[in-house]
């Protein structure tokens, strides 16, 4: 979280999104491993993970820092449900995947507060310092 | 321009030079041979007709197809009317010329072709009539031989062009027919293909890694206890190895069907087909989405002309536009190497794009190359409509043909028999001898087309065509003995046996009736000239005469009119029908193999994605905790991913292509589906275990659709006996059950038989379902073993 530019030790809250369980399950015992984030919901769907942080909001709660979510998902995509995070909610940022690369992919929404990376290569240290670095 | 007014083009085109070069011998024969009136009189005569074909050539070159068919019908007439006037020797072959025009009916819309056929009837009577009496006596200038020899000359070519003219056109037709068979037939073949090659690349690569990461796994459970480094280094390697499994199944995957093509359609598929291009490409695709066949043939396309831009290092743009019933993609690639594209991979595009219906046209202009591709997005809707309007299944596939030449028989009894009565009539009245020739002669014309209508009936078709030919024949060259005035009529009934025989007859039949029919008609020819008859001295009177010329032509032309025309309509159906058929084929393997990339994509890349990430929580853990029990119970889930991904891949593959099929055991993968099923089954099995992979793949999917179907439909207590046998030349299986089966009138083949049929079809096989209410349901199949190779 940035205050005043300074990284707080408090950790990253997580939502993950995948219509694959078994993608959120090995990413969410990746997270688990490392004390700077938590998990604080999974599902399988960008339209409940929008209710997720539309309720959060609501209840005067943290949203979340950060979403992991497939691109490619029955209902509403990836790409839409990020484009509209984004803009319902400033401050949360997406971490789009896919096991394609991005050059198989539709243009990405095109926001500061998204981006993409190949499912297989996932890595904790590289989502931490992306969602912790200071905004231009 | 298209394909039609191409050919119409062509025709003209060969008439014209036919008829300039024909006027430039009548003037030759006239300036050099014999310098008679009546030879000028037939070159003048002629200039009409050249000029409405010369007309009707321009119109044709605008695109005026109406109006140049009408025109160059319309030249034909005129001067078929002024030459029947000024020389009525001429009227069989006025008559050819007409039955020749008849033709152009193919180029007509359907609401243009009853007032044409009309038109015919009309213009056939009119020109009898005409012919009966001399108008101008021109022919008694010139000496006999030169009327003779320049009109049977003259006969015989016009004859023979026609002939040759009508084989061509059906022969085309049958050629196309042929043609769209082979290639559905390659299709299915290559769909097996594919499928096979998709299984063993499992069987081979993700299977074997999925082992191969469990063993890495018990492994590193063992080092756990203190060899930390062990572990950390197996799972590190782990996620390599599953990296570069997710890798090869993607690329394969990517094979069958483009992923993204499936997910986002073309405009994504064909943006990242261009990504590694590396000069600029324009792209300029619509968004929406079409049939999955349709989208992949054009697919196919963008990606031969990309790598055609790549290997030639020329600039790429494609451009898509939706037009109302069809999409086109134009596809450029400018300032290359001007290189050709590698004519296989034209084909097998061209094929594609064929097999939905499409067309695909190249062109070049120095070093830029032109692919222009339409395909139609709304055929497959319209062909459903077609089939669903079908209803019920026909096993006989020739039984329309049956129905023309049934009803043409008929026809021919009827016209037979009343001319006998008439015959007859006028021979009791008048006692001519002539009268008497044409009733017998009709007697056994009468017997012909009955015993005919018999074989049609029985279904030797052959047999019912010669007896036709052969009675027309002869009948046409005796009742033109004996009436001479009947020329016009009797050249019809000579020209009969070339539109009946069309459809039937192979290649060398169709040669052999051409030969006949043009003998039989320089006979015809040669006997019309006579003015008296062969049997009698006095000419019968000229009313009689009159009216019967004139009713039997106009009733015989209706015949040959009706019949021509439905032949062709009925060749048509035949090549729509079949076009039908091979976009089923595509849509069938295409749709299934959409499924196959989904199921990989979902199923195994999904397992594997989630393997890498694990297997880096193994490596983390096992640097970081030295509690072994969190490892442990990662291990578990790990194995247990493993076994899910293991389990999904094999009954991918099973299903699809299972385990031995590619050796040809087919007997041991149909007794696997028997094993498996709830019905009690017996299953008997001779010589079906070394079976050509081509044969095994469709017999087995027929036999596996048919244990289900019974599984689900032929209710409690019905025992189930599978048959598959094998000799050095044939391929039959048969499953029959005892239960309730089905009316099969009553119900049309469900997708999943039809598509079955198809692929036994497509080796030159036959499938049939019978069934009965009450009295089970038996599905056989028969495939001729070693025919499959030249289908391929």
């Amino acid at each position: 979280m940035l205050k005043n530019g300074v990284v707080t030790q408090t950790a990253l809250r997580v939502i993950l999104v995948d219509d694959h369980s078994g993608f959120r399950a090995a990413v969410q015992s990746l997270l688990a491993l490392d004390e700077q984030f938590a998990v604080i919901a999974s599902t399988d769907s960008a339209e409940s993970a929008l209710e997720i942080i539309s309720r959060a909001v609501h209840d005067h709660e943290a949203p979340p820092d950060l979403v992991v979510m497939d691109v490619n998902m029955a209902g509403m995509n990836g790409m839409v449900g990020a484009a509209r995070m984004v803009a319902e909610h400033p401050g949360v940022k997406v971490v789009l995947c896919s096991t394609a690369p991005l050059s198989q992919l539709p243009p990405l929404p095109r926001h500061d507060d998204i981006t993409f990376v190949s499912k297989d290569s996932i890595d904790p240290d590289a989502l931490r310092e992306w969602a912790s670095r200071q905004r231009a | 321009m298209n394909a039609s007014n191409q050919r119409l083009e062509r025709a003209i085109h060969a008439n014209l030079i036919g008829d300039l070069a024909a006027q430039v011998l009548v003037l030759g024969t006239w300036v050099f041979l014999v310098h008679s009136r009546w030879v000028l009189a037939l070159w003048m005569v002629r200039w009409i007709v050249v000029l409405g074909i010369a007309l009707a050539q321009r119109l044709i070159r605008r695109q005026q197809r109406f109006r140049a068919v009408i025109v160059l019908a319309g030249g034909h007439a005129l001067g078929a009317l002024l030459t029947v006037v000024i020389l009525p020797e001429f009227v069989p072959i006025i008559m050819l010329v007409m039955f020749g025009d008849l033709q152009l009916a193919k180029y007509l819309e359907r609401r243009h072709l009853r007032p044409y056929l009309t038109s015919f009837v009309a213009l056939a009577a009119g020109v009898a009539a005409l012919s009966i009496q001399s108008w101008t006596g021109l022919a008694d200038s010139a000496a006999q031989w030169v009327v003779i020899s320049a009109i049977v000359s003259h006969a015989a070519v016009t004859g023979a062009v026609t002939a040759q003219f009508g084989r061509e056109s059906y022969v085309n037709l049958r050629m196309r027919e042929q043609e769209l068979q082979q290639l559905s037939g390659r299709l299915l073949i290559a769909a097996d293909e594919e499928r096979q090659r998709v299984a063993n690349a499992l069987r081979r690569g993700a299977l074997v890694d999925l082992g191969v990461l469990a063993d890495r796994l018990t492994t590193a459970r063992a080092a756990l206890s203190g060899r930390q480094d062990e572990v950390v280094a197996i799972a590190e390697a782990s996620v390599t190895e599953a990296q570069r499994s997710l890798g090869t199944l993607r690329t394969l995957s990517h094979g069958i069907f483009p992923d993204a093509l499936r997910s986002y359609g073309l405009r994504t598929a064909i943006t990242s087909l261009v990504a590694d291009v590396p000069s600029e490409a324009q792209i300029d695709v619509p968004e929406a989405r079409y049939d999955p066949s349709v989208e992949l043939a054009l697919y196919r396309c963008a990606a031969l002309m990309a790598d055609h831009a790549k290997s030639s290092a020329g600039t790429l743009s494609i451009t898509a536009t939706a037009l109302p019933h069809a999409v086109r993609m134009v596809l450029t690639v400018r300032g290359g190497d001007a290189s050709p594209v590698d004519p296989a991979q034209l084909q097998h595009v061209s094929d594609r794009i064929g097999a939905v219906g499409g067309e695909l046209t190249m062109s070049g202009i120095g070093s830029d190359l032109t692919m222009t591709v339409e395909a139609a997005t709304a055929v497959n809707a319209a062909a459903q409509t077609v089939e669903a309007a079908e209803g019920a299944p026909t096993p006989d596939d020739r039984r329309s043909d049956h129905r023309i030449l049934l009803s043409f028989n008929k026809a021919g009894a009827t016209l037979a028999g009343a001319g006998l009565v008439s015959a007859t009539a006028v021979w009791l009245i008048t006692r001519r001898p002539s009268a008497g020739v044409v009733a017998a002669v009709l007697v056994v014309v009468l017997v012909a087309a009955l015993w005919s209508l018999r074989k049609v009936r029985v279904g030797n078709f052959a047999a019912a065509i010669t007896a036709l030919c052969a009675s027309t024949a002869v009948a046409g060259a005796l009742i033109t003995a004996a009436l001479p005035s009947f020329v016009p009529m009797t050249a019809l009934l000579t020209v009969l046996p070339m539109v009946l025989a069309l459809p039937y007859l192979a290649h060398r039949a169709l040669n052999v009736i051409g030969f006949v029919q043009t003998a039989a008609l320089a006979v015809v020819t040669l006997c019309g000239l006579r003015d008296q008859s062969l049997f009698d001295h006095s000419p019968l009177p000229s009313s009689i005469t009159w009216v019967f010329v004139v009713l039997s032509t106009a009733a015989l032309s209706a015949v040959v009119a009706v019949t021509e025309v439905e032949t062709h309509a009925e060749l048509g159906e035949r090549t729509a029908q079949v076009q039908r058929t091979l976009r089923r084929v595509v849509d069938a393997s295409d749709s299934e193999r959409q499924r196959i990339e989904r199921d990989l994509h979902d199923g195994a890349q999904q397992h594997f994605v989630a393997l890498s990430v694990q297997f880096r929580v193994l490596a983390r853990l096992a640097t970081t905790d030295t509690d072994t029990e969190r490892a442990n119970s990662l291990i578990d889930a790990l194995l247990a991913e493993i076994d899910e991904a293991s389990h999904d891949l094999t009954a991918l593959v099973e299903g699809r292509f299972p385990e031995g099929l590619s050796e040809g055991r087919l007997a041991d993968a149909v007794r696997r589906i028997a094993a498996q099923s709830a019905m009690p089954v017996t299953v008997e099995t001779t010589g079906a275990n070394n079976v050509p992979v081509q044969l095994a793949a469709p017999a087995y999917f027929c036999c596996r659709e048919a244990i289900q179907n019974a599984s689900k439909h032929a209710g409690a207590g019905a025992q189930l006996r599978v048959r598959v046998d094998a000799t050095d030349h044939l391929l039959t299986f048969e499953v029959s059950d005892d239960g309730v089966g089905f009316d099969p009138y009553a119900r049309s083949p469900g997708g999943g038989l039809r598509s079955l049929r198809d692929r036994v079809e497509a080796v030159g096989g036959t499938f049939t379902v019978r069934s009965e209410l009450g009295n089970g349901t038996t599905v056989t199949g028969q495939l001729p073993i070693g025919v499959a190779a030249l289908v391929g």
